[in-house]
Order: C-alpha cells, then structure tokens, then sequence
C-alpha cells in the first residue's frame, strides 16, 4: 500500500514536473492524434462535446482558453463546481496530458471566427 | 392528528410486523399503491413502483394555488439534487451531493439532524462522483450507499452512524460505488453499483441490516465461457445500478442489470453475455435466481435494463412492466418473467427491427462497426433516462418521459492492461449526438396504458425532461422539463395546470405526503448526473442552463 501510494506521489510530482514546459511541440501531428484518441476514449468527448464543442463542462474550441501550463495543472487536479471533472494526474502520465493539451490545442486552430 | 397518526403509525407497525412474519398479510400489488397513504416511506412510495400518492387535498381545481411553503438547500449543488426523499410520519429524508443526509421536519422544512460521512479521498477519482439518489428509511434506521463503496446506517432519530461495511475495492473494481440508495427486503439490505461502463465485475451485495454484517453477494455476469468468452467476463460491467424493489407478497426481489463492457465494441465479448441487461428476480436470503429475463443479449448500444420493475395486476394476472433504454416495453408474467407482450415506446429506433415476443430475441439486430460511423436510435442514454414514470390505478395510464436522439458511433476494441479508475470502457472511437434523421431532436411526456402501450396523450419538449414523475389519486401528474420548469398536468389530457419556475431542472423523484392533514408536494430541484452533460451534444442550449440543489415543497394557501 505505502509503494503503492508512493507511486502516486511520485507520478504526481512528475506531473508537476512537467507543467511549466511540453516535452513536445503541441503541433505535432502524431501527438494530437493519441490526444484525440485519449480524448474520445475517456469522457472528454461525452463531458466535453463532440471535438470538444462543449457539454456541460466547457467548449475547448473557443479562442479564450487556458494557456497550456494551466490546462495541464486542470487536468492533472481536475474541477469541482455543479459539474465534476474528475483529477487524471494519477491515471495519465505527463507525457499523455500533454498529448490532450497538444489535441485541445488544434481544436482552437479549427474553431470557425466568434461571430 | 398527532394520536390519529400515532395510532396508525402502530398499526402499521404491527402490520409491517405481520408481512415480515406472514408474507400473505402484505398489500397485495393492486392494493400496495393505496396503503400507508400519508407517507412516502420508500422510493417508489410502494414497493409496486406507482410512485402514485393517494392524497386527495390537492386537486385539478385547486392546483393552481399550490404555493412554496418552505424551502431547503442543502449547500453543495455538485451533481445537483438527484434523489426521491422518504417522508415518515411527519419527518422527510432525503441525500445531497457527497452523500451529506438531512431530516428535516416535513411541514416546516426545519434540519433535525445533518450527517456528514468521512469519504475516502478516492471519491475524488471516480466518475460518477459526489451524486446518489437517496436513502432508505426502516427499521428505526437510515441507510445509504457511498460513494466509498460502503453501506452505512443512521439512527432514525438522531443521524448519528450505527454502522459501516465496506463491499467495493475501489482501486481494482474500477472505481465501483453506490449511486443509490439499497433496499430494504425484511432485514435483508441489498443493492448494487456503477460500473455498467467500466471494466469490472459487477456486483449486487446483500447485508443484514441489524448490523451490517455480509449475508450473500451475487455476481451479475455468469460465471459461463459460452456467456462471456476468453477472459471478457473480467471487464464484463454489467452491473445494477439503480434501486431495485422488493415484494412482500412474493418475498422476491426485483432488480434490473446495466449493459455490458465494453459499450460498443460486442465483439470482444461474442455471447450472450448474461446477466447483463437484464431483469432479475432473486430470493432475497441467498441472493438466488428465481428467473430473469434478458432484453438485450450481446448488448452493443448502451441499452440497460436498470430501471423501475412496475407491478400491476390485470385480468386477473400478475404482470411486471419494465422500461429498457432502447425504447421497448416489457410486459412479463411477474413470477415467471414470461412474456405477455413488448411495446415500443421510442418513436426513432432503428437499432432492432424489433423484439420476439414468443422468444425476447431481437429481429435483425444493427450492431456497431470498427472503423465506420453508424447512425444508430436512440442514443447513449436511451429512450428514456433513469427518471421513472409513474402509474395511477384510476386513470390506468403510465405517465413517463421520452427523448428522441440519436448518435452516430464508430466502434473500437479497448486497448489491454489496466485502465484508470476514472475511466470508462465504452468500446468506441468516436461518438457524437444527433438529431433523428430528418428531424429535430427532441423530448416529450406521455401518457400510456402500461401493457398495451396504447397512447392517451402526448406533450413535446423542446429539450428532453429528467425529472421522475409523481401522481395523484385526484388525477393530477408532477414532473418538470430541462430548464427548471415544474408542472401539474390533467391526467386524463395532459393539460398544464400548475408551472412553477424553479430555477434550475428536477433531476430527483417529486413525492407527496401529508402532515397534520394538509397534503404537500416536494421536489427536489438542480440539475445533475452525467446525462446533461452528454446531451448538449444534440441541444447547444443545455450548455446555458445553470446549475443548483434546492428541495422546494408546495401546499395549498
């Protein structure tokens, strides 16, 4: 239970680690398609809308969203308000948050123009 | 008053007493949706699954002078008010969000006592988290399922814990809890947990609830290679995840089973893949199957079969009505499970070309494909979610809602190895809501005859209602739409009678009671649970709708 938990702590720490900077350019084609594919696999794509148009949660196409340090300390801690977005800082490794910041990213290039 | 209903609180003591000791002294199904008609003791009121209050002061004349008589807010409006609350003798009962219990004095609104639970920090992880949809009140008790995986009872009057059994592992059961309240069966106390979507074994846990003790825990996917091939029965779901119901008459439990895991790829599980979506009849002591009856084998559209058992007596016959979320209606012989006929309920379907009513097997069933995206009605969460329907005994009519979505699905096997524990496993590689072809999407409520499916009358949404849904002796039909709006409607028409904006939507269970001789009606108001969320895919407008948790209760001036 104490390794197990130590584990946590460890994967925590590299999240944060790993927040100031991404271990890749968020532009890379290959890395905004696991993205997309984690995406669509654990929720977002319920919670977020479909290419992240919105649900409950919020739209991540608009031109107003986090920068990526941020982006990557609410997916790691997650959200609570009327809606939860559960903490993915022990189920993903930094690397994979980053590939979800690199797909949310190239949605907000796709968004057509606010009117 | 207070002797009348002292006097008829022992009576009814005694007679509760006499069930447990003779199940033939129990109120037989037709007869269970009248007794006890000051209260609502469990969550359906009766264990027939009416949701039918016989009060009489409130009616189509005077209906348009309820007014609020006391409000009360429980604080946190995470997930918002999801539960139908126990009202007993004066005293309601009812969850908020992170399993906080309230008593609170029925005729007044006034806290009695406020429980507060110490959670597992692992709550925080799970997916279906902070939400639950109620207690259970009985023997001098309060019960409740966590989001910790633990069964827990309250002292009735104080709200102080008596005691806690841990049933989930958490960590390696993927993060399986209770979302609702477990039933009482004599002093059996059973339910089961989420995990319909997650790669798990489903369970439904039975203790004995003097004292928590484990009686008998049943494993909803069977333990068969031909029902779940290779190693698929590991990740099988299938679990129970709303209330079942227990007759007394019978001493048979009444539950249904969700889908199975993963969602939409069935092919990792080629069988028939039972228990899942299924109804399921155990013997209350050991937890045995007395039969069920699956609807939908190899499921591979999200099609539970969770929802209410409604017990009705016609012709003579005892029959069970049961819901599924892929838009059919059972009718089943209640102690055999055999059926007398299904009807469809959802106007857009096109996933089956329908349902054997000699064998229960689907005709022409349209799966789900790897690498193509397929229009497939109705969506994810059915054609009809979890808020259960209600049936009047005068009126002979089903009073429910409906929505008509669809969604288009690509298929997709789930990577091996272990997932995380806030994920889901629903087999797919893209989803996305949508209208019915050439159609808006839409919602509606309507009025049925429960075994024909002959339609009385029908009222249009423009956005899907999901709140559960109360009636009344004197005709009248509660329940409330997507923006906060509550209703009274004429039963026999579908006339509005009564609206009230509350704010934010019902998502809980409506209930009437009476105190000191005048009838209320309360209603649990904030929208919450996942469902909304998922929606907005078809209505943009749900985005907009505010949240909240507030239980309103109204009365005549």
């Amino acid at each position: 239970m104490r390794l197990r938990n130590l584990g946590f702590v460890l994967l925590f720490v590299a999240g944060f680690a790993h927040a100031d900077t991404a271990p890749f350019d968020l532009s890379d084609a290959e890395h905004i398609k696991a993205g997309h594919k984690r995406f669509n696999k654990t929720c977002a794509a319920y919670c977020h809308g479909f290419q992240g148009s919105g649900g409950r949660a919020p739209a991540l196409n608009a031109p107003d969203g986090l920068p990526p340090e941020q982006m990557f300390t609410v997916i790691t801690e997650g959200r609570r308000g009327a809606e939860v977005m559960p903490p993915w800082g022990t189920s993903f490794t930094p690397e994979q948050i980053w590939e979800l910041i690199a797909y949310i990213q190239s949605l907000r290039s796709t968004a057509p123009a606010a009117p | 008053m207070r002797l009348l209903e002292s006097i008829r609180t022992s009576l009814l003591s005694l007679i509760a007493t006499a069930s447990l000791a003779a199940t033939a002294a129990a109120p037989s199904i037709d007869q269970a949706g009248s007794a006890d008609p000051t209260n609502w003791p469990q969550y359906h009121r009766s264990y027939n699954a009416w949701r039918y209050s016989p009060l009489e002061q409130i009616d189509k004349s005077n209906v348009k002078h309820l007014k609020v008589a006391w409000i009360h807010q429980p604080g946190n409006i995470t997930h918002g008010l999801q539960a139908t609350p126990i009202e007993i003798d004066g005293v309601l009962y009812y969850i908020s969000a992170d399993n906080n219990v309230w008593a609170i004095q029925a005729d007044t609104g006034t806290t009695l006592w406020h429980y507060v639970p110490k959670l597992d920090p692992i709550v925080k992880e799970v997916f279906y988290g902070s939400a639950s949809r109620g207690v259970t009140v009985g023997l001098g008790k309060v019960f409740l399922g966590t989001l910790d995986g633990r069964f827990i009872a309250l002292d009735q009057k104080t709200g102080k814990a008596l005691w806690s059994t841990q049933l989930t592992d958490q960590r390696n059961e993927a993060g399986a809890l209770f979302s609702s309240p477990p039933q009482l069966a004599g002093n059996v106390l059973f339910g089961g947990t989420t995990g319909g979507d997650q790669p798990t074994i489903g369970k439904i846990f039975a203790v004995d609830a003097e004292t928590g003790a484990r009686l008998w825990t049943f494993e909803i996917p069977k333990d068969d290679l031909k029902s779940w091939p290779g190693e698929s029965r590991k990740t099988a779901g299938s679990s129970a995840w709303m209330p079942g119901t227990y007759d007394p008459v019978s001493d048979t439990i009444y539950i249904g089973t969700s889908n199975a895991a993963p969602d939409y790829h069935p092919y990792s599980r080629l069988g028939n893949n039972l228990y899942s979506a299924t109804v399921l009849a155990l013997d209350p002591k050991t937890g045995k199957i007395k039969w069920h009856r699956q609807e939908v084998e190899n499921d591979s559209w999200d099609f539970d079969s969770a929802y209410e058992a409604l017990l009705l007596k016609r012709d003579g016959q005892d029959l069970l009505v049961h819901l599924n979320k892929g838009g059919f209606v059972y009718v089943l012989e209640k102690n055999t499970g055999k059926i007398q006929n299904v009807w469809r309920y959802a106007e857009n379907l096109n996933w089956t070309d329908g349902i054997d009513k000699k064998t229960g097997k689907l005709i022409n069933p349209v799966r789900p494909e790897v690498e193509k995206s397929k229009l497939l009605c109705p969506n994810l969460l059915g054609a009809r979610s979890w808020n259960h329907g209600a049936y009047n005994p005068k009126t002979g009519l089903w009073y429910t809602h409906g929505m008509e979505v669809c969604n288009y699905i690509t298929s997709a096997p789930e990577e091996p190895g272990p997932k995380p524990i806030n994920a889901l496993t629903l087999g797919l590689e893209e989803i996305r809501l949508t209208d019915p072809p050439g159609k808006k999407a839409d919602g509606w409520f309507g009025a049925f005859d429960p075994i024909t499916g002959a339609q009385k009358w029908k009222i249009r949404y423009d956005m899907p209602g999901l709140c559960s849904t109360l009636t009344t002796s004197t005709g009248l039909v509660f329940t409330g739409d997507m923006r906060g709006n509550l209703y009274a409607y004429d039963g026999d028409d579908g006339k509005t009678l009564w609206q009230f904006n509350a704010g934010s939507a019902c998502r809980g269970g409506p209930i009437s009671y009476s105190v000191n001789g005048k009838q209320y009606i309360v209603i649990p108001t904030g929208l919450g649970s996942h469902a909304p969320g998922f929606l907005a895919g078809a209505f943009p407008g749900i985005k907009d709708l505010p949240g909240g948790a507030t239980l309103i209760a109204f009365t005549l001036e």
